[in-house]
């Protein structure tokens, strides 16, 4: 166990790794309420993986997410019930890469901490419990299938990554969905959920030396060996990437087009910490591009090429990092057009900007500031093992640390102009 | 601490340390009419799209991210029968940025209220346009999310035709083709001269220098709102009113509505809430339950209050096919409630999960800054604590509600590609 303080933010937080391999970290914050999250590295991508007696083992896409959905279930009873009881809210959700369980609460930290512990580390699977949650989860896929939104976001990321699991939707489909029944999620379970590969976030109103303690004692009656960490066959077949889709259009019942251009990075970052200062600097130098304070926005604001509904983002995950640019819009063409723009001469155009990145880098800075108003946020930043043991203020002291030539030089790393793509969903004419 | 800056200007300031940004509030609140909704959505986005000052919305975002990110934007909502435009301001204390920065804001946010760029007694008419047609498009993508399109057609069929509570708070599509600038500059005109003001502001900051320097803002005496009038409620339909539409959609959508007569800041108002949570208003309920957990049928299936117009909502995502089964069951769910078969657990499962809620949202700025308002233009004070009112709930007072409950409205989107 170690601490650690913050003096600037008047914050300090406490850390280590449990003998069975957890990772524990508790932020203690002034608030009425605790929130705890404890994550997996195990999300929808992570589909084949070497088993004990050497097999691969490949997962019906989706299977991360109903795991999800299940783990909650035991024989008899459920689990969100016994949160319920105590007076705390609990959800979970997958992405490509983790799986989180969480609960928050403004009473009975101790007890919902030991039911967390308890029901994502005893699984219990059964044949009506899953065919019953077929149901729940069909609808959920359907749901998304008539978001423009969503076919939007899954569509370009299908075009990124054409050869890998990442081209499903995190849930799966009604049909690879019914290939899962209590063995296959028992196997993905003994892979992915071994403390090993286990961390535990937890920020609000506590002690957190007695806490920690509590932990190490109540985690004793689950394991206190190490075992290996999960065996995947790789995060991504394709990871020097040459065969994106260039591009993909979609009929859909919508009022007018909605397009989403993607840039897939393809720069390997192996430390750390270099990697969350790479994401930093690619973060800001997209704000510096793109957000509403460029000329770039208020021009094609001007031209009615984007408007209100345009965004940008860059995800970076295990094994993955790219960055979307989407906009609702009746000029697809010259959006795309313009991103590309923009991209190429970006290069030339940062050069110049070193007032403007002072301003940008300050606004970034109280922008993460006004962020440490939530527990959630805090400990859901960092609730992967992606970044090593920082937390939320190590980022604001590597934010306030980047220059422009560091964005310059993540530009050069992060911008390869054949690793985009687009799609466009058109509305639906009648015939 | 409450002050009264002007007749119908009223200001509340929470001193606190607790987070690491200050929030500011400033409401204008007029009877909402058929007309003026769609005409104050507009304008709202024309305020924060340029000013004397700064011209332009980057101009706008220039300086607020030279303020260590500061957040400013303006929106309209309603309380009540109140049609609300609301210019909210969230920036970092002092502490983390430089000193004075309250006073830029305050500063900031009077230019962009008072300061429009107009030209000629017209919003610049470049401005102007363009906002008009991303409001227009705005109201196009609408249509697009069918839980939100259905939830309004919803109330399309619950409200009376005669009623200005038809039109939605953020106004609609037809009413804008028929905005001219005119008009925009009237509506804000009246804004200023007419609407009762609230300001609520909470963080690291002094009374006396809000008040201060509020008190330079140019806002006259003006009408305060009648209190009473702001609660809605009108006839019962005799039969419930329906309607189907059909779409090409993988999930169909159904929605109803349910009068409810009881209000905020009712006596009976905490049962309600209670009610709500039981019937499909948290993951504790029996439309949860029910419908989704034991017959797999929806992925959600929830319900929601409408505490100022004295019903009920609930929604649901479901398979064309199922919709009879889903009807019955969401019937069999009120039958439960009516009749007490509920359980203990189940009951004060709900209530410890909405005081968990409740507390947490403290910690929640923005959370509280919206409650405080919407308690200042109501007038409503609580003299209990919310732990209090809610172990005065019983169980006879939930079948009491229940059975108050009346069917007024369905709406179903049909699908099933």
């Amino acid at each position: 166990m170690k601490e650690k303080t913050y003096p600037e933010f008047n914050q300090r937080l406490v850390s280590g790794q449990l003998d069975n391999g957890m990772e524990v970290v508790l932020i203690p914050m002034a608030f009425q309420k605790s929130y705890a999250v404890l994550t997996t590295d195990f999300g929808s991508i992570d589909q084949s993986f070497t088993n004990s007696d050497q097999k691969v083992v490949t997962l019906p896409a989706g299977c991360a997410h109903f795991l999800e959905h299940k783990l909650f279930e035991k024989e008899d009873h459920d689990a969100f019930d016994l949160f319920g009881e105590l007076g705390a809210d609990s959800n979970a959700f997958t992405s490509y890469t983790q799986t989180s369980y969480q609960f928050s609460t403004t009473m009975n930290l101790h007890r919902c901490l030991a039911i967390l512990l308890d029901f994502v580390q005893k699984p219990y699977f059964s044949t009506q419990g899953v065919k019953k949650e077929q149901g729940i989860i069909g609808q959920e896929i359907r749901m998304y299938a008539d978001s423009p939104s969503s076919r939007l976001y899954t569509g370009t990321v299908a075009n990124l990554y054409p050869n890998d699991p990442m081209r499903e939707d995190i849930a799966g489909t009604e049909n690879s969905i019914e290939k899962i029944n209590p063995d296959v999620l028992y196997s993905a379970y003994q892979e992915f959920y071994r403390p090993s590969n286990l961390k535990l976030v937890v920020a609000g109103n506590f002690d957190p030396h007695a806490l920690y303690d509590w932990l190490v004692d109540q985690e004793s009656q689950y394991s206190t060996t190490k075992e290996p960490f999960p065996k995947r066959v790789a995060n991504l077949s394709d990871p020097a990437t040459s065969q994106l889709v260039d591009h993909q259009e979609l009929l859909m019942d919508v009022q007018r087009p909605h397009v989403m251009m993607a840039l897939r990075g393809s720069h390997h970052v192996a430390d750390p910490a270099e990697r969350l200062r790479y994401r930093l600097a690619v973060e800001l130098l997209l704000e510096m591009l793109f957000d509403d304070t460029t000329d770039n926005f208020l021009r094609l604001y001007d031209q009615g090429v984007i408007d209100d509904s345009f965004s940008f983002s860059f995800e970076m995950e295990r094994g993955f990092h790219f960055a979307t640019w989407s906009s609702e819009t009746n000029q697809p063409q010259e959006f795309t057009q313009a991103i590309r723009e923009i991209l190429m001469h970006a290069q030339e155009n940062l050069a110049r900007m070193q007032d403007q990145f002072e301003s940008m880098q300050r606004g970034a800075v109280g922008r993460l500031v006004a962020s440490l108003n939530s527990p959630e946020l805090i400990a859901n930043r960092y609730s992967s093992r992606l970044f090593g043991d920082v937390t939320i203020y190590d980022e604001l002291k590597q934010l306030q640390s980047l220059t422009l030539a560091d964005l310059r030089r993540a530009l050069d790393q992060f911008i390869k102009p054949n690793l985009t793509t687009t799609f466009t969903i058109m509305p639906r004419t009648e015939r | 601490m409450r002050y009264q800056l002007a007749k119908g200007v009223n200001l509340q300031v929470q001193p606190t340390q607790k987070f690491t940004v200050t929030k500011l509030l400033v409401s204008f609140a007029t009877p909402q009419t058929f007309t003026n909704a769609t005409t104050r959505n507009l304008l709202a986005n024309l305020l924060v799209s340029g000013s004397q000052h700064y011209p332009s919305q980057t101009a706008i975002a220039r300086r607020l991210a030279d303020m260590y990110g500061a957040d400013l934007n303006a929106y309209v909502a309603r309380i009540g029968t109140a049609h609300t435009v609301r210019f909210s301001s969230t920036f970092v204390n002092d502490r983390f940025s430089q000193p004075g920065m309250l006073g830029k804001q305050l500063d900031f946010m009077r230019e962009i209220i008072f300061q429009p760029r107009l030209v000629n007694g017209r919003f610049d008419p470049q401005i102007w346009r363009v906002q008009r047609d991303n409001l227009q498009a705005a109201y196009q993508s609408v249509k697009d999310d069918k839980q939100y399109y259905s939830a309004q057609q919803l109330m399309k069929e619950y409200y009376r035709d005669d009623s200005p509570m038809q039109m939605p708070s953020a106004g609609t599509s037809e009413r804008l083709t028929s905005v001219d600038n005119d008009q925009t500059v009237a509506a804000y005109r009246s804004m200023l001269a007419n609407d009762q003001v609230d300001i609520v502001v909470i963080g690291d900051v002094d009374p006396e220098t809000v008040v201060a320097q509020l008190k330079q803002w140019p806002l006259a005496d003006r009408q305060a709102l009648a209190i009473n009038s702001l609660y809605y409620s009108q006839p019962s339909w005799r039969e419930p009113h329906q309607k189907i539409e059909h779409q090409s959609v993988m999930q169909a959508k159904l929605d109803l509505a349910y009068s409810l007569p009881v209000y905020y800041g009712d006596s009976s108002y905490d049962a309600m809430v209670v009610l709500n949570s039981l019937f499909g208003g948290s993951a504790y309920s029996l439309m949860f339950n029910n419908i989704r957990e034991k017959e797999s049928l929806a992925y959600y299936a929830e319900s929601s209050l409408r505490p100022l117009s004295g019903h009920l909502v609930v929604e649901t995502g479901i398979n064309a096919s199922t919709y009879q089964r889903v009807r019955q069951l969401i019937d069999e769910q009120l039958a439960k409630l009516r009749h007490g078969m509920f359980s203990d657990t189940q009951f004060n499962q709900v209530k410890k999960n909405l005081l968990n809620q409740y507390r947490g949202s403290m910690d929640n700025l923005s959370a509280v800054a919206s409650r405080r308002l919407i308690n200042q233009v109501l007038g409503v004070s609580f003299k209990e604590d919310v732990a209090s009112r809610l172990a005065k709930v019983d169980r006879q007072k939930i079948m009491d509600l229940a059975s108050k409950m009346s069917l007024q409205a369905i709406f179903f989107l049909n699908g099933g590609r």
